[in-house]
């Protein structure tokens, strides 16, 4: 054969099915509330079949009101019982307890999990109709409000879960996640409005609607005060001395405070550019050391936020499992786990 | 570039995408979360791209970061003896990625491909992506500089190495005739 003559691109593969599919599940999922249209429905289609309004605002949580978590949530923050009780009675996690039913298709919102940094909703969605099987392609139409106006989430993804989490029925669990910036001290209540469960789309536009409807869940936006650590020192990261300025922790995230210059100074050893969406890999916290030295390492680093502003340089990560925060002693970092002591 | 223009860049990029997430990662899984991340990342830093002439060799960049990240926290879950013993088509060798193409095909069922491509993912990774970036996506020299960090002399060098191994292995195995592989 010869190789002058051959073209080296038809001699790849052709995307995968499964591949593309998810190329363009992720393409509709990009956060476009900004531009959603929302038809209303008539209100007297609507059948509420329950509708407890979640928590209260403000309100504290007694042992009689904490709630066993929904499997997929458990699974998706790692949590044992122990750690579920704790985060319910702190409020980062809140059962929604609320199910609306309209056009043949049931919504239930289940649980919250958030703090600071991330946000986390899990739904089940139900169609009366066995027939109608709810796969991961298909999607949720909605839109939501802030009574305030302001948004408070910089990102926002959603979607039914994965083959693998969940055989397909009429019936599928649905997660919205968010990153949040500069969330306020006030807890809001922000209004989901669902219109339609859409078939799986074409080239990334949305699939046409299967069921319409209207179902409108009201879910509490709140923050949760973290453990903050004045660090103020200088740590050997990546063989570079970088000052850790502050680490503030929640049971479900971490956010690092540095010196910007210094962290600048990474950037070039690096050689990487944060400017260009390149990650700082040396400051990935790929563990926790607690006081006991149990080390509780990270299942895969979740980024959610970085940036430089005001001199310093800010990461924001969600934790694969759910810590203890009163037992961490140290921050693990990057590839060599360089150690950030919290003070 | 707003959403719409976005996807159309994305899509028109997907199977050059997929064929570089295909030579670092292998698994068609790992592709897939790599691709995910990477224009979820994209999106997000959409504001950062300063030139809108560079999308695709930005999102590449990006990609395989991307890559990167899997391959290093899939190191971090499982020490590799782990590996061999749990997933029967991951191995120790000097490959970033500790991956045989063969055993990874086999438990996926695919069929065979080309004998080219099956060679290109033969190679040592630091041969096997600039062939690729170079190649089979028609990135320029200059272009792979930027996208992996290296420096012309160090692409070059790869390339023609790369080229070499890929010839002998063609002549060796699959019986091409002894011809120059150019472009």
């Amino acid at each position: 054969m010869d190789m002058k003559k051959k073209n080296w691109y038809d001699e790849f593969p052709e995307v995968p099915e499964h591949v593309h599919q998810t190329v363009l599940s992720t393409l509709a999922g990009l956060d476009d509330r900004k531009v959603k249209k929302v038809k209303r429905m008539k209100k007297n289609k609507i059948i509420i079949l329950a509708a407890a309004m979640t928590a209260v605002l403000g309100m504290t949580v007694s042992a009689s009101e904490i709630f066993k978590w929904n499997k997929q949530a458990q699974e998706v923050f790692e949590a044992d019982e122990e750690q579920q009780k704790e985060l319910v009675m702190d409020q980062i996690a809140q059962e929604a307890y609320q199910t609306i039913s309209d056009g043949g298709l049931t919504l239930q919102a289940i649980q919250t999990i958030q703090d600071n940094n991330c946000f986390y909703a899990l739904f089940e969605i139900t169609a009366a109709d066995e027939s109608i099987q709810i796969t991961p392609g298909h999607n949720m139409n909605f839109s939501i409000d802030y009574p305030d106006g302001s948004d408070p989430f910089s990102m926002l993804n959603w979607n039914f879960v994965d083959e693998h989490r969940q055989a397909v029925s009429n019936s599928r669990y649905f997660e919205i996640t968010g990153t949040k910036q500069n969330p306020g001290e006030e807890n809001l209540t922000m209004k989901i409005q669902f219109t339609s469960l859409n078939a799986p789309g074409e080239k990334a536009v949305a699939g046409s609607p299967v069921l319409e409807g209207n179902w409108e869940f009201a879910l509490n936006l709140h923050t949760t005060k973290p453990v903050r650590y004045e660090v103020n020192k200088d740590y050997q990261i990546a063989g570079c001395a970088v000052t850790v300025k502050t680490v503030e922790l929640t049971p479900i995230s971490v956010k690092v405070t540095c010196e910007e210059e210094d962290i600048r100074q990474l950037e070039t050893l690096e050689g990487i550019n944060l400017d260009q969406a390149d990650t700082l890999r040396s400051l990935f916290v790929n563990g926790i050391r607690y006081e006991d030295g149990t080390v509780i390492e990270e299942m895969g680093y979740q980024e959610l936020t970085a940036g430089y502003s005001d001199g310093d340089y800010t990461k924001t990560a969600r934790f694969s499992n759910v810590i203890d925060v009163d037992k961490a002693s140290a921050l693990l970092v990057g590839d060599a786990m360089d150690e950030i002591l919290l003070p | 570039m707003n959403k719409k223009q976005f996807t159309a860049q994305v899509l028109e990029a997907e199977k050059s995408l997929y064929h570089i997430a295909k030579s670092i990662l292998k698994n068609d899984d790992d592709c897939a979360d790599a691709m995910q991340n990477a224009i979820l990342h994209a999106f997000e830093k959409l504001q950062t791209l300063r030139n809108e002439m560079y999308f695709k060799t930005w999102l590449t960049r990006i990609l395989i970061n991307e890559c990167n990240y899997i391959i290093r926290s899939r190191k971090a879950q499982v020490p590799y003896e782990d590996y061999y013993e749990t997933e029967p088509y991951y191995e120790n060798r000097p490959d970033n990625t500790g991956i045989y193409y063969e055993d990874v095909k086999a438990a996926a069922g695919q069929e065979d491909y080309p004998d080219v491509f099956e060679v290109v993912m033969e190679l040592d990774e630091h041969y096997r992506i600039p062939l690729v970036l170079f190649y089979v996506e028609e990135f320029s020299i200059k272009e792979i500089c930027r996208i992996l960090k290296l420096s012309q002399g160090t692409v070059k060098t790869r390339l023609y190495r790369g080229r070499r191994l890929l010839k002998e292995k063609l002549e060796g195995v699959y019986g091409y005739e002894k011809k120059e592989l150019v472009r």
